[in-house]
């Protein structure tokens, strides 16, 4: 319990080199993987609710997030060794549309989606639009969030859509589409399930995707 | 002690060197040739032995150069004001830029935009939320609404000052009016403060009695007093800028010469009232750019010679609702002040050039001041803020600091975080109904109003408040200011005053 502890206070601190040696840690007492994921989402979970409350702020999230990213590979290997799986409420597919670099926006979402309950396979930015829909085939995804900030890039939701669609892979993952350059009659139009203009409301719209809102 | 804003940078220059020297020996020529109205016997008397020529009967004081330079010598370049909260104390002048709370005559009604006279309850919760605000340094409880209704207005300075005592910690500024100053005075020794008084000096180069036996009464305790010259071009000073520059400055001077002969070393600072007038209508515009580049002028001679200075640039404005003109005719002249120098600048709350003052715009007029006060912080450079290293380890993009503990570091301690200020999405404003800042500010005043008051004063203290209200009651019965007409109306107003109490018994 100490071990999960610290780890989950690694998380806490945005302290990366500290939490991937609590999950290493965790894993050398026997510590099944699954807690330790429990125990670095609660805390992220508590800087989400500061994020929201007002006393925390986007370099805390990130940061923590980058101490969750540095443990979690360490713990998924164990799971998967194991032969384990993480229960969570969903499988979001996430990024940055092609054209476009920029991820604070996408990177918030993911870490208030993590701290929600759900399980993240953030693909990065400039992602292409095929590359996506491989990513929801591959992973059984509930839920694509798709981020453009620029409108020159926006245009690629739209491709992403259509993949998903000419793919046959439209009906089982729900879309939603975010950034700078959106808005809700653009997203209505491209044929989105949603649209928010901030992190919070995003988590709010993945779990009303998957019943849980 | 109440810091304020720290200017990190050297104030900007809008006169030479040589332009600084020509307006003070212009200020000399005129005290020395011309004179000072004064007509104040002691005061006379007191200037003739140090060396001035007095004409009694015209009441022409002529103050020779090397008296008026060496008093000028001998004010002190700060000076602090003590507060019923020791932490709350200030001090004015140096590299510190601190607000005063703004003044107005009558009650602002934000649905129709009309003035009437304030409630002695709305003003006590002008106090409350002055009390407050972090940005709200020094109190003017006795401006705040000088239209009380039912108030006889030879009481309503001191019925202010009282209800600023009541329901705040903060330092108070004062004023005269017909010998109000020494109650005032004796309100303060007895809670153990200080006051710091605002006197005017009648343009062209005049002080009435009743100020000078102000000046008396504050210099000879050592307590601050601010000369307020108030020549406005064309009228009561010269039409050209340097002209209303220099007479200003012959005022002051003249009225340092007086403090310091009273009292060696007394704070004098300088609250210019000066500017330029409409052309139409032949009131003062405290907003107008002229006026602002006067108190530039102003700012750049006070620190030229060391004198505290306590500007007023647009602090009233000209506009007639809380709108566009409204905030860009208070940003840009409080800006434009403290820019040049200023210390002590007024501001929250004033309104419709001193016409109206508003709980409401005390809230907006913070906001103002909140990122004023962050732009004159700047940023320290230096090898960490520089973060070359930083940059080296992020490396280039799709790199971000936005996890790094740098960024953490500094987003907390080196952001403004607005008020009332919408700086969310435009989808949050329509989801949260669209409302405009007047109304945040109103939910602030509101909250504000619901959740915080002052220590209040000890039984002791608050008798002796009383006490010295009844006795200026008195006198002004006595003297007549106080008519028999005026009493009754009067003493209702304060049974039915339904002041604010305090929260645990608002509680109940």
């Amino acid at each position: 319990m100490e071990t999960l502890a610290a780890l989950a206070r690694a998380v806490d601190e945005y302290d990366a080199v500290a939490a991937a040696e609590h999950a290493r840690k965790a894993l050398d007492e026997g510590i099944d993987p699954v807690a330790a994921f429990d125990a670095m989402t609660a805390a992220i979970k508590t800087i989400g609710d500061d994020f929201e409350a007002g006393t925390r702020w986007l370099p805390d999230l990130i940061g923590a997030a980058d101490a969750m990213k540095a443990a979690a590979p360490i713990l998924e290997e164990a799971l998967k060794a194991r032969g384990g799986e993480r229960q969570s409420l969903g499988k979001v597919v996430a990024g940055t549309v092609q054209g476009d670099i920029h991820s604070i926006g996408i990177e918030m979402v993911c870490t208030l989606l993590i701290a929600a309950g759900f399980e993240v396979h953030y693909l990065g930015i400039d992602v292409p639009a095929q590359k996506f829909v491989d990513a929801v085939r591959d992973t059984g995804a509930d839920v694509v969030a798709l981020s453009a900030l620029l409108t020159v890039t926006s245009l690629e939701d739209k491709k992403v859509i259509e993949l998903l669609t000419e793919q046959g892979l439209r009906d089982q993952v729900k879309v939603m589409v975010g950034g700078g350059a959106i808005n809700a009659d653009f997203a209505a139009s491209i044929g989105a399930d949603g649209y928010e203009p901030a992190a919070p409301g995003a988590v709010q719209l993945a779990l009303s995707f998957v019943g849980a809102a | 002690m109440q810091h304020g804003h720290f200017r990190r940078f050297a104030p900007v220059d809008v006169l030479s060197e040589r332009e600084l020297s020509a307006i003070h020996q212009g200020a000399l020529e005129i005290l020395e040739t011309g004179g000072a109205n004064i007509r104040h016997a002691k005061t006379q008397a007191l200037l003739e032995d140090a060396g001035c020529k007095v004409d009694r009967e015209a009441g022409q004081v002529r103050i020779p150069p090397a008296l008026a330079e060496e008093c000028l010598r001998s004010v002190p370049s700060s000076y602090q004001i003590v507060a019923r909260d020791r932490a709350m104390d200030v001090r004015i002048g140096g590299d510190r830029v601190h607000f005063l709370q703004g003044m107005g005559m009558r009650y602002v009604d934000t649905e129709t935009w009309e003035l009437r006279p304030a409630t002695l309850r709305e003003h006590a919760e002008v106090q409350i939320v002055g009390d407050a605000l972090p940005n709200v340094h020094v109190m003017d409880a006795l401006f705040a609404f000088t239209d009380l209704k039912d108030v006889p207005g030879i009481m309503q300075q001191l019925e202010g000052l009282a209800n600023g005592f009541r329901y705040s910690v903060k330092p108070q500024h004062y004023g005269y009016l017909k010998d109000s100053d020494q109650f005032a005075i004796r309100m303060a020794q007895g809670l153990g403060v200080t006051l710091d008084a605002e006197i005017d000096v009648a343009p062209p180069v005049a002080f009435g009695d009743e100020a000078l036996e102000a000046i008396w009464r504050f210099a000879e305790l050592g307590w601050c007093v601010w000369a307020s010259p108030g020549g406005r071009a064309g009228a009561t000073a010269p039409g050209p800028l340097a002209g209303v520059q220099v007479q200003s400055w012959a005022g002051t001077m003249a009225f340092i010469v007086v403090t310091q002969l009273i009292n060696r070393g007394t704070p004098v600072g300088l609250h210019p009232c000066d500017g330029v007038v409409h052309a139409k209508w032949a009131h003062g515009l405290p907003a107008a750019p002229e006026t602002w580049y006067t108190r530039a002028m102003t700012n750049q001679l006070c620190r030229r010679y060391g004198i505290p200075v306590t500007t007023a640039s647009g602090f009233c404005g000209h506009a007639k609702m809380f709108d566009y003109q409204a905030g860009m005719e208070k940003a840009l002249g409080i800006l434009t002040s403290v820019m040049t120098g200023s210390h002590l600048h007024t501001l929250q709350g004033s309104f419709a050039g001193e016409l109206g003052y508003s709980n409401v715009l005390q809230v907006l007029d913070e906001e103002i001041a909140g990122n004023v006060g962050r732009y004159l912080l700047g940023t320290p450079i230096d090898d960490e803020t520089l973060a070359v290293d930083e940059s080296l380890e992020v490396g280039t993009a799709p790199a971000s600091f936005m996890g790094r503990a740098l960024t953490r570091q500094y987003w907390v301690k080196d952001r403004y975080e607005p008020l009332v200020a919408d700086w969310g999405t435009h989808v949050d404003w329509v989801r949260g109904g669209k409302k405009d800042i007047v109304t945040r500010a109103q939910e602030k005043v509101d909250a504000i109003l619901a959740e915080h008051r002052a220590t209040p004063l000890t039984a002791e203290q608050s008798a002796h408040v009383e006490d010295v209200l009844a006795e200026a009651r008195e006198y002004y019965r006595a003297t007549g200011l106080l008519s028999e007409e005026e009493w009754a109306p009067y003493m209702r107003a304060l049974e039915e005053a339904d002041l604010p109490a305090p929260l645990e018994a608002a509680a109940d």
